[in-house]
């Protein structure tokens, strides 16, 4: 089984095609079993946030040809040609696909560098694909891990400590525009986490009062809930829209919610009172020309990003340390994923052995009916030997396999005793034996513990 | 005597002034460039005495002519930039006030200081001193709303807020500020051109003569005329207006040039 990515980041490609595909995979569930359609591809999950979408999946074939095949995938969806598309897409196989997935789980690949809410978001697109059924063993092992990865480089490293997060950017900006954020109106258009988290940011900051509105007022009012805010219906947009000085929109909508024609009403109604549109959502909110409006300030993800560098340099030195943690649990990964490699060879190794020893020991049996006492003393010395026998080469594969150098020996392995490796057509007595198979040569992964002490 | 010192005092200015420049486009961190505010301070109590000079030499108030009108406009201007400077905490106005001071008073520096007989009328004085107060007070509104124009580009633009920008305030206090300037200097304006006309007929017989100043002055005038209107009709304010400001005094400080120079 291999893993490729293929994806479109801040860091690659303008809002304008991130919006193409997050609008092309906004139903997930259709997303998902699309691509675990395609030749190949057996698991599937999309990362889909305003800062990214990303394709991960794992098949059976070479990692290349899975990556080809997802590739003509994604061109079809953003409905471009090679030419336009490449220069936006970044594309990794193995170790370097669980790397990028590794980084951003942490927050390292992030716009603002250990923001809080990637996690999660990696934690819905991993419960979306579960849902789907589209999730194995490989990438939900892989996905798991990377939650591990994020919780470590949280726990052991400063770079989300002082993560102001976009919603901090509003804030900042509000005050560029504001004298007094303390009699200013704060209204949400629907709400994710991180307009959720902007408008405590805001309430922080000391606003005076906080609206959210939602397509149904039943949300709304969830939502208001959460932020100690007032509830309101969308249909009310223009009247919220005079009253507010700070607008966070974060809607799912495909289109703009703040169009200019609306706009230009508003602002004689606000008597051109400033306002400042902080725009998270992917397809944008706000109609970007209602930013050339006197007093009418527009900022979109991207532009957050330029009000916001500043203070990706603290961080920066913080990032070099979690960088090493991610690298130290590609290590830990990559052993652990090259011993389980191991797993099936010595299952087949010992379920080959066991059953000659059994053959001959009932060859036996039937030749000298001995007592059931001798019977039994046969059939222990036969395990004993497969046992001994055993020993050393496991020995010597583990250790292999720990300094990364396992797959000569296994492949000469399985040549030499012709090893059966498909487990479902395992005998019935190696079945038998499976516990003690898998309490011996299983290996658990265990990240390096030591490291978390430094 | 007393051209020599204000030449000495145009000197100090245009030093205070690029040493403000140069603070400006290289701040030091958590310095707030307090010290261009107070040389500018030391700067204008030369200033004063430089006109108490004068008025002693005289014996009033010397506001007759463009030299005496000229300085006299620089050190209310620098007075009211610097104060507001340090009330809005923003050294920068009191910087860039600094500079229009220069030009201002380097243009009075050059003109003769004219004999002074009495005064022809006695509109004149009241006339002069309404005018170059209410020009003074425009003139800070002006660089207010330039200000403010500074800090509205660089949020149009979407550019971090550091270096000089850091040293603004919110866009919301400029506006406010340079409206209560305007609000301010638009009344004493108001008297300054009245007057003016009431001088005029005194000295030249007649109500209204059409030369750059005049027109200029009426025009500008009905400009900031519309903009109060507007404001507290309809409540115009941000980007146009401070343009509207900026322009409007732009062009009276170089009509006043222009009427005397040429």
């Amino acid at each position: 089984m291999k893993i490729a990515l293929i994806g479109v980041s801040h860091a690659t490609a303008p809002i304008a095609l991130r919006e193409r595909f997050a609008k092309a995979t906004s139903d997930s569930d259709r997303a998902l079993s699309t691509l675990c359609r395609l030749d190949g591809i057996t698991e599937a999950c999309l990362i889909s946030t305003c800062n990214r979408v990303e394709f991960y999946i794992a098949g059976q074939g070479s990692a290349e040809a899975l990556l080809a095949i997802l590739h003509s995938h994604v061109q079809s969806l953003s409905g471009l040609t090679q030419a336009e598309l490449d220069p936006h897409l970044y594309l990794h196989q193995e170790a370097d696909a669980i790397r990028h997935l590794f980084r951003v789980a942490s927050a390292l690949d992030s716009m603002v560098l250990g923001e809080p809410q990637i996690l999660g978001q990696v934690k819905t697109a991993f419960r979306r694909a579960e849902e789907a059924k589209t999730l194995g063993p490989v990438l939900r092992r892989v996905f798991q891990r990377a939650f591990h990865v994020a919780k470590r480089v949280r726990t052991e490293t400063a770079v989300s400590e002082n993560a102001v997060s976009m919603s901090f950017a509003a804030v900042e900006l509000g005050r560029q525009i504001f004298e007094d954020l303390s009699d200013k109106k704060v209204l949400l258009i629907g709400a994710g986490k991180m307009a959720n988290l902007a408008a405590k940011h805001l309430q922080a900051a000391g606003v005076s009062e906080v609206r959210v509105a939602s397509r149904t007022l039943l949300t709304a009012e969830k939502l208001a809930d959460e932020v100690g805010g007032v509830a309101s219906s969308l249909s009310d947009l223009p009247w919220l829209l005079e009253r507010a000085d700070i607008v966070i929109s974060s809607t799912a909508a495909p289109g703009y919610v703040v169009d200019r024609k609306m706009m230009h009403k508003i602002m004689r109604a606000r008597r051109f009172r400033n306002i400042l549109f902080v725009d998270i959502a992917v397809p944008r909110d706000i109609d970007p020309a209602i930013a050339k409006f006197d007093n009418v300030f527009v900022y979109d993800v991207d532009d957050l990003k330029s009000v916001l560098d500043r203070n990706q340099k603290e961080r920066a030195k913080e990032a070099t340390r979690a960088e090493a943690i991610v690298t130290e649990e590609l290590d830990g990964y990559a052993r652990w994923s090259r011993s389980q490699e191991v797993v099936p060879v010595i299952k087949a190794l010992r379920a080959q052995v066991a059953s000659i020893v059994e053959e001959e020991i009932e060859r036996s049996l039937g030749r000298f009916s001995g007592s059931p006492q001798a019977e039994k003393h046969l059939r222990a010395m036969g395990s004993a030997m497969t046992n001994k026998f055993l020993h050393p080469v496991m020995q010597a594969l583990k250790s292999e396999s720990a300094s990364g150098e396992g797959s000569v020996s296994l492949e000469a392995l399985v040549q030499l005793f012709d090893l059966d490796l498909n487990p479902a057509l395992n005998s019935t007595h190696a079945t038998a034996e499976q516990p003690m198979v898998e309490g011996s040569n299983v290996l658990p992964f265990r990240p390096n513990r030591s490291a978390r002490l430094g | 005597m007393a051209l020599i010192f204000l030449q000495m005092t145009a000197v100090f200015y245009a030093v205070v002034t690029i040493y403000g420049l140069f603070r400006m486009l290289r701040p030091t961190e958590g310095s707030q460039g307090r010290s261009v505010s107070l040389l500018l301070a030391l700067v204008i109590l030369v200033h004063a005495s430089v006109t108490w000079m004068r008025a002693s030499e005289i014996g009033r108030l010397p506001l007759s002519n463009l030299y005496d009108g000229l300085s006299f406009l620089g050190l209310v201007l620098a007075v009211l930039t610097v104060s507001l400077g340090f009330k809005t905490q923003t050294p920068i106005l009191a910087t860039s006030g600094g500079a229009l001071v220069t030009g201002i008073v380097t243009v009075a520096s050059t003109l003769a200081p004219a004999h002074q007989s009495a005064p022809p009328s006695r509109w004149f004085a009241v006339h002069l001193a309404t005018a170059f107060l209410g020009l003074a007070i425009f003139a800070t509104a002006g660089l207010v709303a330039f200000l403010f124009l500074l800090r509205r580009n660089q949020l149009k633009q979407k550019r971090r807020n550091e270096g000089t920008f850091k040293r603004l305030p919110s866009l919301e206090a400029l506006d406010r500020l340079s409206l209560r300037l305007i609000m301010f200097g638009f009344p004493l304006m108001t008297i300054g051109l009245s007057t003016g006309i009431l001088y005029s007929k005194d000295v030249l017989g007649t109500y209204w003569r059409w030369g750059i100043l005049n027109t200029v002055s009426v025009i500008v005038w009905v400009v900031f005329a519309v903009i109060l209107h507007f404001r507290f009709t309809i409540g115009w304010r941000g980007g146009k207006v401070a343009t509207l400001t900026v322009g409007g005094v732009g062009a009276t400080l170089l009509a006043l040039f222009a009427e005397y120079l040429f």
